[in-house]
């Protein structure tokens, strides 16, 4: 853990150790993870285990303010903060043990899941672009019930420029966790003096769940091409899809839904009835059910710290509000939102992951 | 200079964090925002005034001017980990086309030496309010966090 | 709490319908079981019946049930639209891209 927080950048006000040129940066939209693994971070062999191949075509770097630039010059491979983290994790209990045994999945293994996006660059793409899209409203006419509904039609060249900015934004974000799941793998060869490989570090999956893509589904017994919004909602496809790599083609495409500090994270799998009934999607984590200020008043006086090293969850956080405003009360629990998606058939439990360390920015 | 320190409040959303600022004048409220806004990501008092930042933002409206001031602040920390803890407005109108012209004081962000709070990724326009009421200003707005 | 004017469709799901608001296009359909239903937020419900007036909405607009307040569209939305007659918004997406 103590080498984990050292090598992966973590917390408000931390710097990568990725310094990006200009015209680095400008491959890294255009190619997301296989400008990291080209760079070194990572083997060839994880792109088909992320989403998209890790890559979204269609991202334009000519379409990015130069703020955004400049705010993801230092952040790529930076963790962040908030709801961000990195967990060291071990299955208990197996749900579908064919589907566990296709991801290579077993009781009492050791997992490690990392979760982050596109940092301060992908903020200033939506910063930027919400003020494009203000102005396109009045421009189109378009009537809004609420103005933080700014929109453009989907022809518009707003539209189009937002589509590609964010793509260039999500790639970003594959960028980003390839190089931290490249760190954490040579932290754990520092530490048990074994190669990933022999350890068995291989990916499972890494998927988006603040995106908008153009995808084909079937409405009335139609096939149309639409654009599928998934705001905090991850995409589920069934066995058999396109989009999937050879290796999940008989069993679906794995999703992650990260659960609080001290609870559990899921994986399950995507099915039929998600792409008859929610265009592909599911839930994508447990829901706050506190503010961060209830958390933190609720925290006063406790050490979140020890309570999480009773529990044998050993926590590294930069900020000790951080660990208050995180902690498991202020979630809801991922058992009752996952039986939910589970019960409505659009996704499979496979695999429940329990914490056993964290590093919390 | 008066210096209208702590004349902020931090509001509580769910997931979310905002800041409810007063000033005699209206540059005050949002002067005020801004220090609210700084104090969400660290204990400001631990600040030195090492460094100044010149911070220009125009808008067409009092509120876009708010949120793209604060924008301006969190692009400077992002980016140059610059945390300011005192502000001085030297131009300001919220008549159209708003601007505000204004020195930061303040210094590089640090790592242990500077308490970490929270990441606060964005201003936005989600019930933001700036408005005179009596004789005061207030400004109000929610950060995305 | 229990917000007035919505159907429980099934066990995991309950219905905004198109009357719920003035100028909704579709539905909209949240998944949450009676448990969860008790955690919705009055102003998450309003935001995917927002999302439910937009143009070029296609099927319902739906929630996941870790459904929560957000920008302008609720976190925990899913919304797919025409493009044709459709739009894009980066609320619909949010801050943290990807």
């Amino acid at each position: 853990m103590e080498v984990l927080h050292s090598e992966i950048p973590s917390g408000v006000g931390s710097k990568g150790k990725i310094r990006l040129g200009p015209e680095s940066e400008r491959k890294l939209l255009l190619k997301g993870a296989r400008w990291a693994v080209e760079e070194g971070y990572g083997d060839i062999s994880d792109l088909e285990r992320i989403e998209s191949g890790g890559c979204i075509e269609g991202a334009n770097p000519d379409l990015i303010s130069q703020k955004a630039y400049e705010r993801g010059r230092a952040q790529q491979g930076t963790l962040g903060s908030g709801n961000h983290f990195l967990e060291i994790q071990y299955v208990d209990e197996i749900y579908d043990e064919k589907s566990a045994n296709a991801l290579g999945l077993f009781e009492g293994q050791v997992t490690v899941m990392i979760h982050t996006g596109s940092r301060g660059f992908g903020h200033q793409v939506c910063t930027d672009f919400l003020e494009v899209m203000e102005r396109a409203v009045k421009k189109y006419n378009i009537e809004l019930p609420d103005k933080e509904l700014a929109c453009a039609p989907f022809n518009s060249s707003e539209a189009q420029d937002y589509l590609a900015a964010m793509r260039a934004a999500a790639n970003y974000a594959w960028a980003n966790r390839q190089c931290i799941m490249h760190w954490t793998r040579e932290a754990f060869l520092r530490v048990f003096m074994a190669a990933p490989k022999e350890l068995g570090m291989s990916l499972i999956y890494d998927v988006a769940h603040n995106i908008a893509k153009i995808e084909e589904h079937v409405v009335h017994g139609k096939k149309m091409k639409l654009i599928v919004h998934r705001k905090g909602a991850t995409r589920a496809f069934p066995p058999g899809h396109l989009e999937l790599p050879d290796i999940y083609k008989h069993i679906g495409q794995p999703v992650l839904i990260p659960g609080d500090m001290g609870r559990a994270s899921v994986v399950l799998i995507g099915t039929e009835k998600a792409m008859s009934e929610t265009f592909g999607s599911t839930c994508h984590g447990a829901g706050r059910v506190m503010s961060r200020h209830q958390a933190i008043r609720q925290a006063k006086g406790r050490s979140i710290y020890r309570e999480m090293e009773d529990k044998g969850i050993i926590v590294r956080s930069a900020g000790r509000e951080t660990l208050a405003e995180e902690m498991s009360e202020a979630y809801k629990d991922i058992a009752n939102v996952v039986d939910v998606v589970h019960n409505a058939g659009i996704s499979k439990k496979v695999a429940r992951l329990r914490p056993m360390g964290v590093v919390k920015g | 200079m008066l210096l209208f320190n702590m004349t902020f409040e931090v509001l509580d959303i769910s997931g979310d964090a905002g800041i409810r600022a007063y000033g005699k004048r209206c540059e005050d409220a949002f002067m005020n925002t801004g220090l609210g806004m700084y104090s969400l990501m660290t204990d400001i008092d631990g600040v030195l005034e090492s460094q100044e930042k010149d911070v220009e933002v125009r808008s067409d409206s009092a509120e876009g001017l708010l949120v793209g001031f604060l924008n301006e602040l969190i692009f400077q920390f992002d980016t140059y980990g610059f945390i300011g803890r005192r502000m001085e407005v030297t131009a300001f109108s919220i008549q159209p086309s708003a601007y505000i012209k204004a020195k930061v004081y303040g210094e590089e962000f640090e790592i242990g030496r500077h308490e970490q709070r929270l990441l606060v990724k964005a201003a936005t326009y989600h019930n933001i309010k700036v408005e005179r009421i009596n004789d005061e200003w207030k400004a109000e707005v929610i950060f995305d966090i | 709490m229990t917000i007035e004017g919505l159907k429980r469709i099934d066990e995991n799901r309950i219905e905004i319908p198109k009357d719920y608001k003035a100028g909704m296009k579709t539905n909209g359909i949240i998944f949450v079981d009676s448990a969860l239903e008790k955690a919705l937020e009055a102003g998450s419900v309003a935001q995917v019946a927002n999302v439910a007036t937009l143009p070029g909405i296609v099927g319902s607009s739906l929630a996941m049930p870790d459904i929560h307040t957000g920008y302008g569209f609720a976190i925990g939305g899913v919304a797919a639209f025409d493009l044709k007659e459709g739009i894009i918004s980066p609320g619909g997406v949010g801050y943290d891209i990807n």
